[in-house]
């Protein structure tokens, strides 16, 4: 049962990270690059290369658009059948499913029968007429606010610091920091840690020393749930991004230092601002599409934690939500509804981190 | 200095103070408890508490032979009369032992003096009074009449006295002949007493073991060989029980004795009286025998051995080179008990018979055959009369740098002494007893090593000698025991319960996590328990050298004792250091059990047997490179084009499409056995193929949406199946004709004696008035308590709630504690009142309409559970095997199947020490009690779009049948072990279950106390908001009233959106069910 809910979530999420990452840089990239070759190679009369910007583009001014692309088509197959297969799984498995879905938000289906088209009516009572829904969306935007930007400097931060340490020795702080965002599971740790038994280290501690009576109930406590949970994000959210920002770190010219200190670069923060950070914008895009997903779809780490659903909804984020109706109460329409709404706005924080990155440097 | 002696006077002070307050709490406690009723209940549980009293404090063997091996022999042997007691109805009585005996099954002793002293023997009878058709039930088809006068059938219940006239005092074995008949796969095991006490602790476990004989294919020849299925696979063969006479001489059944069991009794009458633990019997004759020098079961050494077969035909020569017998180990002709069976090794290329495409069984042992006392055994000849050596190809990895031992016993089939020496004892007729040749045989030691090995047996000095004559035919008995490490494990096991003892008394002064910086007197408040500690230190110190002797190396399995003797030692000598390192002991303890079951699983694996002469070459041992990799590389392509899904399928239409699809969502084990139930009998008699599949239980859901599901589902969660019937996944069962016959039995109607299933359990599965599945596995939660926490608190297991509120006080003062969760407690406070989870559950089409914890009862449920982590601050979470082992939580309640299975295993270490029981009880305003737990169901489904209606309901009905479940349950035993037991929804599997007769009366006494709640749409909101509302009355300590009041709005909400979605009627706020809607 799992399996099928959960997959709904992380499908968007992987449409979310495909679209912006891998079409943009990935699949352009290599046509523009194939194309490029085949052009040099057969070097085509139809076409001309264009003085000012030194691209190819058809003579024949009087063919209209459609035309000359599927031209440039015929003229590319090689390459269009060398991206085929992918384009063709990521369209079945990835595209197709974020439509599947924005068509089932507008149904009643349950998973087992047939279903019925229900208009706006899931989005009608999703937004006007269920509370939880509403805290949801509250937790799953204090989780994205702090988890979001903390987790994302932090991965800055130390990387940069780390890339200050000499090649062996960072080698080994890299794994450090890293370890507990590969090792899956690793965050169980913080329920024997915080476990409500008197036998939990933390219970165990505090009773050890007279300051508490009875065993709190850690994950089990309203008011503690969020605090512990945030905590936890930060921990485990050192992952794929920090890696990427330490490899863009090291991909920098150093002649570009040696020229700003030249040209007048006064300390550290100026260099930082001025040539590091604009240097390395395409990992720190990624990075950045990389943490908004993760602190969005946070949801796992607080099922394992503090049970499915969190006391009084404490914890519970737009992904529980999905899941509850999704899983539990056979109501994938509605749980559709919620995806898409989850789906618009990622995309949306997606489209605002890419202009306020735009900024750096400048 | 000062200051530290005022403050040690303040708190001796306020230590007295505390002592005296708790002492009154105590008494004001438990004052009550015994005011109110001074009756029967109060007798009988005071007479129960006695006898588990007893029954902890028996001797150990070991200290009763101390006490009397000095005693002169008995004069004679004697023959029991085994008719005395039942010639007359007073004969029953007047030896009668035990009037506590029969109080398990609720009858006081007022009550057993006028139903009559037979029910103490509960149904055994004469052998000569049964008719020929009882006697055909218990399978003895022909049997002299001069041994039916003599023997008796003892039924599975009871017990029952023999008195016997002993010519002088002295030593005596006790030899008992006995025929087994058909039941469950357990063996037979009684209770002993004589003169009515158990003389020492071992006695209470007898155990006399079935015979069971494997199915295999004979060839014309008379060769044997395993079945194969399609693909050439062995199929495991059929186990079944051979009834036959055997001679039990009382022996150790735990193994720590190698040999048997010597009784002091007194001249004159004496009254041995046998309990029933499991199983009926038949004994056909009890000896009582002197326990003379030259008594047949007092064994010989190896060197008096090869002197009396001297003058045997070529009795002092070994046999020439050509002499070879070789026993493939894989085919034991009769086996102790069902999980002695036989497994594939490709671990070797010469392992034999070996093949890199099938599985073919070669080997014996591994995993299963590894328990002390059980045994394989293997009929022979030999060639030429003379001496032999025995060789064995075997491989024992388990245990680093410790060594397994077998004890090796020898019967002659035809018994004529003049050909050659006679093995064993009895005439061959009717009973037969196996005996060892000579004492060392205890002890035939196999080492340690990676690798497979070639070796003689011997016991380490010496390789062993056999004579073996060529006209005779011998079986040879390879029984797992302990042999020369008895003694040292058994000291283990002894320390580690003074150290259990002492961790307890430790964790009653200090509790569980105890303050490092306080002073807590140890040595002057629990003296004992700091001396066990010094104590336990040094010997265990001196074990693991004993151990070092014994083995030769210092392996790993030996760090375990060195690390905790070590802690002792600390914590023993230091003061200080025994609060820091209260929960290390802890861990340890653990750790130590957990050392013992590893050491008790002697588990070795054996390719084949050969009987030859020493001179000759051995089998051998390893394959050399090139056999291994041909081996490896065939086995590897091969990986490629075996048929995993058909695997242990023998007949072709179950491949076929058409064949019923059935799904299960278990382990590859559990598959494999429906494979071969399905196969053996339900396709044999009905002639429906079947196709099964091993799939994950999340492939359900896609596969019915995508209406490429099975036709069968077997095991679907109760909660799920009224999902699925809902949004009409799953045909309804009620529509077929023999419906409540197959439910409730013949007469059709719920509450009786022969209902198929519990109506708990059926009504899970009941949504308006339709059923959707037979069920198959049924759990319900029950008492689990500690025997010896409660002894020695001086107090019997609650049977109310009452008396679990009494007793919580006097657990505490002790720090201990009850475990049990809050959703457990708040179903049995609102089912056991009255209560119920749902309003108007009479009315099919309002049922489940609206929560019915609003209600006075569901009111009372909530506030009375809440209180009972609130006021009486019991855990709310924990770990309720862990403290249950160590003996911090002595009443734990939970699924019955669960726990148990958990702590067979995992605590063996604590054996005998507990027992389960029915829940306790809520007494109603009108004195009634109500016993009931809440039922849990998995069930078989027939999924809509079935092909075939009519074969899926034969096929359910044949599954969830009671000797399906039966052969399902007890296959599941004998593949796995005893930590699989099988929670059987069929009330008659449970009877052919293996459970003891005592644990077998407790579940089924629960089963008839049983509720269940049925998950009527939107159902799972309650849990969650019930949850909440706990937490609020845990964590902010708001009213329970008011917490769960204020969520009820919403779940009925809730609710009435779910059943809207399914066009059920529903209710508004303060609405009731129309009138006219009967």
């Amino acid at each position: 049962m799992s399996q099928g809910k959960q997959s709904f979530a992380e499908r968007f999420l992987g449409a979310v990270k495909a679209i912006g990452a891998k079409i943009k840089s990935g699949v352009l990239f290599v046509i523009g690059k194939i194309t490029g070759i085949f052009k040099k190679k057969k070097d085509d009369p139809g076409m001309i290369k264009d003085p000012v910007t030194g691209e190819m583009r058809p003579i024949a001014r009087e063919t209209t658009r459609r035309q000359y692309i599927w031209r440039e088509m015929k003229k590319n197959k090689v390459a269009y059948l060398m991206v085929g297969p992918f384009l063709i799984l990521f369209f079945i498995f990835t595209v197709l499913p974020v439509f599947l879905s924005m068509i089932l938000s507008l149904t009643d289906f349950n998973m087992l029968q047939w279903p019925h088209f229900k208009g706006i009516s899931n989005f009608q009572r999703l937004i006007l007429d269920d509370e939880i829904f509403l805290i949801a969306a509250r937790n799953t935007l204090i989780f994205a606010a702090i988890t979001g930007p903390v987790s994302y400097l932090m991965a800055l931060f130390i990387a940069w610091f780390i890339n200050e340490l000499p090649p062996k020795i960072r080698a080994v702080v890299t794994l450090v920091f890293y370890a507990p965002s590969i090792s899956g599971g690793v965050y169980t740790i913080w329920g024997v840690l915080f476990s409500a038994d008197s036998y939990g280290w933390a219970n165990a501690v505090l009773l050890k020393l007279d300051v508490i009576s009875k065993p709190i109930l850690w994950f089990k406590n309203e008011d503690l749930v969020m605090p512990l949970c945030i905590v936890v994000a930060l921990w485990t959210s050192l992952g794929t991004a920090f890696l990427a920002f330490i490899a863009g770190l090291q991909g920098i010219d150093h002649s570009l230092y040696e020229a700003a200190a030249v040209d007048g670069i006064k300390n550290r923060w100026q260099e930082l601002w001025f040539i590091t950070l604009p240097s390395m914008r395409p990992q720190l895009m990624f990075g950045a599409v990389l943490s908004i997903t993760q602190s969005f779809g946070f949801g796992t780490v607080v099922t394992a934690l503090c049970g499915f659903p969190s006391v009084n909804y404490a914890a519970h984020t737009i992904v529980h939500h999905l899941d509850d109706y999704g899983g539990q109460r056979y109501e994938v329409g509605y749980a559709s509804a919620i995806a898409v709404i989850l789906f618009a706005v990622m995309i949306t924080a997606n489209l605002v981190i890419k202009k306020a990155l735009s900024k750096v440097g400048q | 200095m000062k200051t530290s002696k005022l403050t040690r006077l303040l708190a001796f002070f306020l230590a007295v103070l505390c002592c005296v307050g708790s002492i009154v709490v105590i008494g004001s406690a438990s004052a009550p408890a015994s005011s109110e009723e001074p009756d029967e209940d109060a007798k009988e549980a005071a007479s129960s508490i006695e006898r588990m009293r007893e029954y902890l404090d028996a001797i150990s063997y070991s200290e009763y032979y101390n006490a009397y091996h000095d005693r002169a022999p008995g004069e004679a042997d004697v023959a029991v009369d085994l008719t005395v007691p039942f010639q007359s109805v007073e004969n029953l009585g007047k030896y009668a032992p035990y009037t506590a005996s029969d109080l398990v099954a609720g009858l006081s002793v007022e009550d057993q003096k006028t139903a009559g002293v037979q029910y103490s023997a509960r149904g055994s009878r004469l052998l000569s009074e049964m008719t020929d058709a009882e006697l055909a039930a218990l399978g003895v088809m022909s049997i002299s009449d001069e041994l039916k006068a003599g023997s008796v059938y003892l039924s599975d219940t009871g017990s029952v006295s023999f008195p016997v006239d002993v010519p002088s005092a002295g030593l005596y074995y006790i030899a008992i002949e006995y025929l087994t008949v058909p039941g469950t796969v357990n063996s037979v095991q009684r209770k002993l007493f004589i003169n009515n006490s158990v003389p020492f602790s071992e006695a209470s476990y007898l155990v006399f073991t079935k015979n069971w004989q494997y199915g295999y294919e004979i060839d014309e020849e008379g060769g044997k060989d395993f079945t194969r299925d399609l693909n050439g696979n062995d199929i495991q063969p059929e186990l079944v029980q051979v009834n036959e006479w055997r001679t039990y001489v009382c022996s150790d059944s735990v193994g720590y004795l190698n040999g048997y069991f010597v009784f002091y009794l007194e001249k004159g009458n004496n009254v041995l009286t046998f309990e029933a633990e499991r199983e009926a019997v038949i004994f056909g004759k009890i000896d009582v025998l002197a326990a003379t020098e030259d008594s047949p079961f007092k064994a010989t050494t190896m060197e008096k051995y090869l002197e009396s077969v001297a003058h045997y035909p070529n009795g002092t020569e070994k046999v020439s080179k050509n002499a070879k017998t070789v026993i493939e180990a894989e085919m034991p002709d009769r086996v102790s008990d069902n999980s002695v069976f036989m497994t594939s090794d490709r671990t070797s290329a010469i392992t034999s018979p070996s093949s890199a495409k099938a599985q073919l069984f070669n080997v014996i042992g591994a995993e299963s055959y590894n328990t002390i006392g059980q045994w394989a055994a293997y009929n022979f000849t030999v060639s030429e009369d003379g001496l032999y050596n025995i060789a064995m190809r075997f491989q024992q990895s388990a245990l680093q740098g410790m060594f397994v031992c077998r004890t090796i016993r020898l019967w002659s089939e035809n018994r004529d002494p003049a050909a050659g020496v006679v093995y064993g004892e009895g005439d061959g007729v009717t009973s037969r007893i196996p005996t060892v040749p000579y004492e060392e045989a205890y002890k035939t030691r196999f080492d340690f090593s990676k690798k497979w090995q070639s070796r003689f047996i011997g016991d380490g000095d010496q390789e062993f000698l056999f004579y073996f004559n060529k006209d005779q035919q011998y079986t040879i008995y390879v029984e797992v025991s302990f042999g020369s490490l008895a003694d040292q494990i058994q000291r283990v096991e002894a320390s580690l319960r003074e150290i259990n003892a002492a961790y307890l008394s430790i964790i009653k002064l200090t509790g569980a996590t105890p303050d490092q910086d306080r002073d807590y007197d140890f040595r002057i408040n629990i003296p004992e328990a700091i001396y066990a500690l010094n104590y336990e230190a040094v010997n265990l110190a001196n074990i693991v050298e004993e151990f070092e002797a014994l083995c030769g190396t210092n392996g790993s399995h030996l760090a375990t004792l060195v690390t905790i003797s070590n802690l002792l030692s600390t914590m023993g000598i230091s003061e200080e250091a025994i609060a820091k390192n209260v929960t290390n002991l802890k861990s340890y303890l653990g750790t130590l059990g957990t050392w013992i079951n590893d050491s008790k699983t002697s588990s070795m694996t054996v390719d084949k047997i050969v009987i030859q002469s020493g001179d000759a070459k051995k089998p051998k041992a390893k394959a050399n490179f090139f056999q291994s990799i041909g081996f490896e590389i065939k086995s590897f392509v091969m990986s490629f084009f075996i048929d995993y899904d058909n695997m242990g399928v023998t007949r072709k239409e179950s491949v076929s499409s058409d064949a019923l699809h059935v799904w299960v969502a278990e382990g590859r084990d559990q598959s494999k056995i429906w494979r071969s139930i399905i196969d053996g009998s339900f396709t044999e008699n009905t002639g429906i193929p079947v196709s099964l599949k091993l799939v994950t239980a999340s492939t359900l859901l896609p596969s019915v949406l995508a209406r490429s599901g099975p036709d069968v589902y077997l095991g679907l969660a109760s909660a799920t199946v009224i999902n699925y019937a809902i949004r009409g996944a799953i045909d309804t069962i009620r529509g077929n004709d023999d419906f409540a016959e197959a439910v409730y039995g013949l007469d059709g109607t719920p509450n009786t004696a022969d209902d198929v299933y519990s109506p708990a359990a059926i009504n899970t599965l009941t949504l308006l008035n339709e059923t959707y599945g037979l069920p198959l596995t049924m759990n319900f939660p029950m008492m689990y308590y500690r025997l010896d926490a409660l002894v020695s608190l001086g107090v019997s297991a609650p049977t109310t709630w009452d008396e679990v509120l009494a007793l919580l006080p006097i657990l505490q003062s002790n720090n201990l504690e009850v475990g049990i969760t809050y959703t457990l407690a708040l179903d049995f406070f609102l089912y056991q009142n009255g209560g119920s989870m749902w309003k108007y559950e009479d009315n099919p089409e309002y049922a489940g309409a609206q929560v019915g914890l609003d209600t006075n009862e569901g009111l009372y449920a909530f506030q009375y559970c809440t209180r009972l982590y609130t006021d009486y601050g019991m855990p709310i979470d924990f770990d309720a095997a862990n403290r249950f082992r160590t003996g911090e939580m002595p009443l734990v309640v939970s699924d019955y199947v669960g726990v148990y299975n958990t702590l067979t295993v995992f605590a063996t270490e604590i054996k005998g020490l507990w027992e389960f029981t029915r829940i306790p009880a809520t007494v109603r305003a009108d004195g009634t009690k109500n016993y009931n737990s809440i039922a849990s169901v998995g069930a078989t489904i027939m999924l809509h779009g079935c092909k075939d209606p009519e074969a899926a309901w034969t096929f359910m009905k044949w599954q969830t049948s009671a000797e399906t479940e039966a052969t399902y349950g007890n296959r599941m035993v004998a593949l796995i072990g005893p930590s699989a037991k099988y929670a059987a929804a069929n009330l008659g599997a449970i009877k052919l279950l293996s459970w003891t007769t005592k644990e077998r009366d407790a579940i089924e006494e629960q089963i008839r106390h049983l509720s269940s709640i049925v998950n009527y749409p939107g159902s799972y909101i309650i849990a969650r908001y019930t949850n909440f509302a706990f937490l609020d009355v845990v964590n902010k300590s708001v009213d329970p009233v008011d917490a769960i009041l204020s969520y009820v709005p919403a779940i009925n909400a809730e609710l009435t959106r779910k059943r809207e979605e399914f066009d059920l009627k529903t209710l508004g706020v303060g609405e009731t069910p129309p009138a006219d809607a009967e």
